[in-house]
């Protein structure tokens, strides 16, 4: 019993914290903040997918997105903004039609969430014969075999298009 | 046992934050983070809806859409890295030339 509310409970809270993350990004001028405030959404995220009971997707995340993603958006910045000492700031525009978008999708969504959920009601939590990180594992080798191999042929030619892109110098035909 | 409405919610949430933050940003680098916010809101809702799934098929879907993701963001960075050497601008708005 007290396991589960402790589970309960770190839900919400890093819900919570996700969303005031989120928030801070999205009012937030500074674009260094802004990327560090992102590192706190995916963290809250690969907690509440652990909570969820994803533990390998939680990792993953904390692995591919933390480690690499946020890396490469720091480099981003630093290399498209002029350093001269000041801070990196973005502007704001076109705030009125986003807040009137985001007004409009949140009742979308909160009038559909009004009626019956047809999904929601699951049975009791089926007990895995094997771990979660093991069952994935069996599938990725077994049903998602093209998948997996087609994502590889994938990773490795964004790999070589962003290399060619960032690396070559184009001719300036001007 | 927390109810799936409320994995609904969050992710919703993050998803119109992260639309909000698309439109509002002027930044190109902004927008990738607005992207990134969503895709991560996609994933929430299917990590939850596998949570009673002994097949787990969401959860490997999850993780390619962490891949797509990373393919994505890294290619969409080499694109804005060489736009700002060629015209020395970031802001999206003032992207006005597509003669490379």
């Amino acid at each position: 019993m007290e396991q589960i509310n402790f589970n309960i409970l770190a839900f919400y809270g890093f819900a919570g914290l996700a969303v005031i993350s989120a928030l801070m990004i999205l009012m937030s001028k500074n674009i260094i903040h802004s990327v560090f405030m992102l590192v706190l959404v995916f963290l809250s995220v690969a907690a509440i997918y652990i909570i969820t009971n994803a533990e390998f997707v939680g990792v993953t995340q904390i692995m591919v997105y933390i480690g690499g993603i946020l890396i490469l958006m720091m480099f981003g910045v630093m290399l498209t903004n002029r350093i001269d000492g000041g801070k990196m700031l973005t502007e704001h525009r076109r705030i009125i039609p986003a807040v009137l978008l985001g007004l409009g999708l949140a009742f979308v969504f909160y009038s559909t969430l009004q009626t019956k959920f047809p999904l929601a009601e699951f049975g009791p939590q089926s007990e895995l014969d094997k771990s979660v990180t093991e069952t994935i594992g069996i599938n990725f080798m077994t049903h998602q075999l093209v998948a997996l191999e087609l994502t590889a042929v994938l990773l490795l030619m964004a790999l070589i298009g962003a290399a060619f892109l960032a690396g070559s110098k184009f001719e300036d035909k001007k | 046992m927390i109810p799936i409405e409320h994995y609904i919610v969050l992710s919703a949430a993050l998803l119109i934050i992260g639309l909000m933050i698309i439109i509002i940003k002027r930044n190109a680098i902004m927008v990738l983070v607005g992207v990134e916010l969503i895709l991560n809101a996609a994933n929430i809702n299917l990590v939850a809806f596998a949570k009673n799934d002994p097949l787990l098929t969401g959860q490997m879907m999850s993780l390619f859409v962490i891949v797509i993701a990373v393919a994505e963001s890294a290619v969409a960075l080499a694109i804005i890295y060489q736009v700002y050497r060629h015209q020395q601008v970031s802001n999206i708005d003032e992207l006005d030339e597509l003669n490379g």
